[in-house]
């Protein structure tokens, strides 16, 4: 099959490699109609995630049609269109069965290299480094899924290819982001990043409660996106001090709720940004939090910051002191899409959201690393490259 | 110093008092905390080194800094190496004697300490002729107990054991094949059987000289979280001290020491238990390169082939054995 692969650094290329085949009762194969780009695939590609191996199968957010099942499977058949959800959960151990996903116990088989990174190890996802299990992505004509029964969702006829595929990813990201803020009725969120997360993260701040979203960003066309299409109020943090404009916004108070929906990666303007660049080039912090940082300085007094965009490892200049004199309350972590997607699906149904306007540019396989190029310069006004394996 | 030896010692001493409160709990019947748990932060370079290295270490570093005919890589060397001389030096403490559990302070007689440094010695000591590891698995304690005493389904979860035949009273011969390809056959003998609670097997080679224990200890999670195992290797005897630590070292080169081997069996059982398979993510998957250290200790753990695992409560053999 044809697929694309990670080759080193900013680095890819379309290749042809083995077709993957069962190896556990619980799996399925999967061919991919739709496999989307996501954010967190560029720290992939910078090399800020360890344990990249050339040759590895990228992508994580994918749709497509069930072409096996393991002896195990019995709720998928062949044939069935579903949506599969980037961190993978078996649905047996404690944490799956408290709805927490993504801190699976058994889906990752590389603990000995996470447990004395991290203490202890997380979920597996598709195509996301070694570290992460070590599992092929979907940026392929087929993939495997482990325990699919649990991951895998089967799409209401309703619902087209296009929206659906975002409920694998971006839309649960982003909805958990504002389901961990714990919002109540007038609530003001402040959203940091508007990519397809953020602008996700947009939307369910509103559906849960929020009276008004402020969205920052630096790219005016993801700034406008936000505030035509979820009707956030917006905020350029090249032309603004972002902790000082919020203030002013929400009459002096700040945000109830801060979602960082950026991460690791993070732009800012300044002499911090210029400090996080040089230390993270030199390898002496591996992440930049920019948005964090600014997140728990703009947040109100007893607010919640919700972490939602990828780290990897260790920050740096952590303003601590204020986090815990302000009492505020800090949440994060990777998405638990298993336990989201049925009433997002239901959401999707009722029109409450439709996802499928962030696949601004549909493209075939084979022009994967246009696809990511594009992506990573948010040229052109891309917010997703969606490749279609096959066609 | 004193300060982390004193923790380690609170450390002990407040948990067993927890246990006596909670008799059922699983800790309360292995007594301590386990001997890997201890720090290993405490003084282990002998005065006249320690002094040596006081000296030494300055001299790296000025040479590293001066010399400007020496290669950039030897100055970088020079500066890490001066620099763990220096640390050494003042604090006593070197990381890799630690690494390599070597110790030349021991047996010194030097200061008030020596008395706590001792203990401690003995339980780092302790620690290399004995691993344990413990996991928390979401099934019910008679489960977990019934498939451990049944020797036949050891194979699904221990990739070690090439085959196995049962023996009377809940004994056995394993067929062992390491990661560096050396075969072992031993004997196990079940000399203790508590239900619900404990399993110990002694375990000798074909000849009958014994080469250590294994033991299994269960009990109940706090919070309705399912049942904790405890898995402890014990090798017999001392072993020559330097063979010990060459052997040591090697293993964790080869990332295949023994905690990582007690560690990947609990877990593979956990996943077998809890799933009812192995998780892997072998099989086909881009056009996979080796690649340096990090790559090598991950494709022993993500690449090994999963053994298909059986229906739960059937006492069939290993795959290998039917073929």
């Amino acid at each position: 099959m044809r697929a694309l692969c990670w080759k080193g650094v900013n680095e890819l290329a379309v290749e042809t490699v083995p077709d993957p085949t069962i190896l556990n009762p619980s799996d399925a194969i999967v061919r991919v109609k739709l496999s989307s780009v996501c954010g967190s695939d560029l720290h992939l590609l910078d090399g800020y995630m360890p344990s990249m191996r050339s040759g590895d199968i990228i992508g994580h957010e994918f749709m497509g049609e069930v072409v096996a099942v393991g002896s195990g499977v019995r709720k998928l058949k062949i044939g069935d269109r579903v949506l599969v959800v980037s961190v993978i959960g078996c649905g047996a151990c404690w944490y799956c069965r408290r709805g927490e996903w993504s801190l699976c116990d058994n889906t990752n088989p590389s603990d000995q290299a996470m447990d004395p990174l991290f203490g202890q190890t997380t979920a597996g996802i598709f195509g996301y480094s070694h570290l992460l299990g070590g599992y092929a992505g979907s940026h392929a004509e087929y993939i495997r899924v482990p325990f699919a029964e649990q991951g895998s969702f089967k799409i209401p006829d309703g619902i087209a290819d296009q929206a659906a595929l975002f409920l694998s990813d971006a839309v649960p990201t982003g909805f958990m982001a504002a389901d961990l803020c714990g919002i109540t009725p007038g609530d003001v969120v402040a959203v940091w990043g508007c990519g397809a997360v953020g602008l996700m993260a947009i939307r369910s701040a509103y559906l849960l409660g929020a009276e008004r979203v402020i969205a920052i960003d630096r790219f005016p066309e993801r700034l406008r996106v936000a505030e035509q299409r979820e009707g956030a109020e917006t905020l350029n943090y090249e032309l603004f001090d972002v902790t000082e404009a919020l203030k002013e916004m929400t009459g002096g108070r700040g945000p109830d709720a801060c979602i960082d929906a950026v991460g690791m990666e993070a732009h800012g303007v300044g002499l911090a940004y210029t400090y996080d660049r040089i230390k993270q080039a030199a390898r002496l912090e591996s992440d930049r939090p920019i948005v964090l940082r600014e997140a728990i300085l703009a947040c109100r007094k007893g607010g919640t910051v919700s972490v939602i965009g990828v780290y990897g490892g260790m920050v740096d200049k952590i303003p601590f002191g204020a986090a815990m004199n302000k009492g505020l309350t800090l949440r994060m972590g990777q998405q638990h899409g298993q336990k989201y997607v049925p009433q997002l699906l239901e959401r999707v149904e009722r029109g409450e959201l439709d996802p499928s306007y962030l696949c601004t540019h549909p493209m075939s396989l084979e022009e994967a690393p246009r696809g990511y190029e594009l992506f990573k310069t948010k040229s052109d006004g891309c917010l997703r490259a969606v490749f279609r394996p096959g066609a | 110093v004193k300060e982390d030896v004193m923790s380690a010692n609170t450390g002990e001493i407040s948990t067993s008092v927890e246990l006596t409160r909670r008799p059922r709990r699983l800790l309360a019947r292995t007594e301590a905390v386990p001997a890997h748990a201890i720090r290993r932060r405490i003084a282990n370079v002998g005065g006249a080194e320690r002094w040596a290295s006081v000296v030494a270490g300055p001299l790296a570093l000025r040479w590293a800094a001066r010399s400007r005919r020496t290669s950039v890589p030897t100055r970088l060397a020079l500066f890490a190496v001066g620099t763990l001389l220096v640390e050494r030096g003042v604090t006593g403490v070197c990381r890799l004697y630690r690494w390599l559990g070597v110790d030349s302070l021991r047996g010194v007689p030097h200061t008030g300490r020596r008395v706590l440094e001792e203990a401690h010695s003995d339980l780092v000591a302790a620690s290399r002729r004995s691993v344990e590891r413990t996991v928390t698995i979401m099934r019910p304690l008679a489960e977990l107990h019934a498939t451990l005493r049944n020797v036949l389904r050891w194979p699904m979860f221990v990739d070690a054991i090439e085959s196995v035949e049962a023996r009377d009273a809940g004994g056995a011969v394993l067929h062992l094949r390491g990661a560096d390809g050396r075969r072992l056959t031993c004997v196990l003998a079940l000399v203790q059987d508590q239900p619900d609670a404990e399993l110990v097997w002694d375990v000798s080679d074909q000849g009958g000289r014994r080469l250590g224990r294994l033991i299994v200890a269960l009990g109940p999670a706090a919070g309705a979280r399912g049942t904790e195992v405890r898995l402890t290797a014990q090798v017999e005897g001392d072993g020559d001290g330097a063979t010990m630590t060459v052997a040591s070292w090697a293993a964790k080169l080869a990332g295949e020491a023994p905690e990582q081997q007690v560690r990947r069996i609990l877990r593979r059982f956990k996943q077998l238990m809890e799933t009812g398979e192995i998780t892997t993510a072998a099989g086909p998957s881009g056009t996979r390169q080796s690649d340096p250290v990090l790559g090598r200790i991950l494709r022993t753990r993500t690449d090994a082939p999963p053994r298909l695992p059986r229906s739960p409560g059937s006492s069939q053999t290993t795959a290998r054995e039917e073929d």
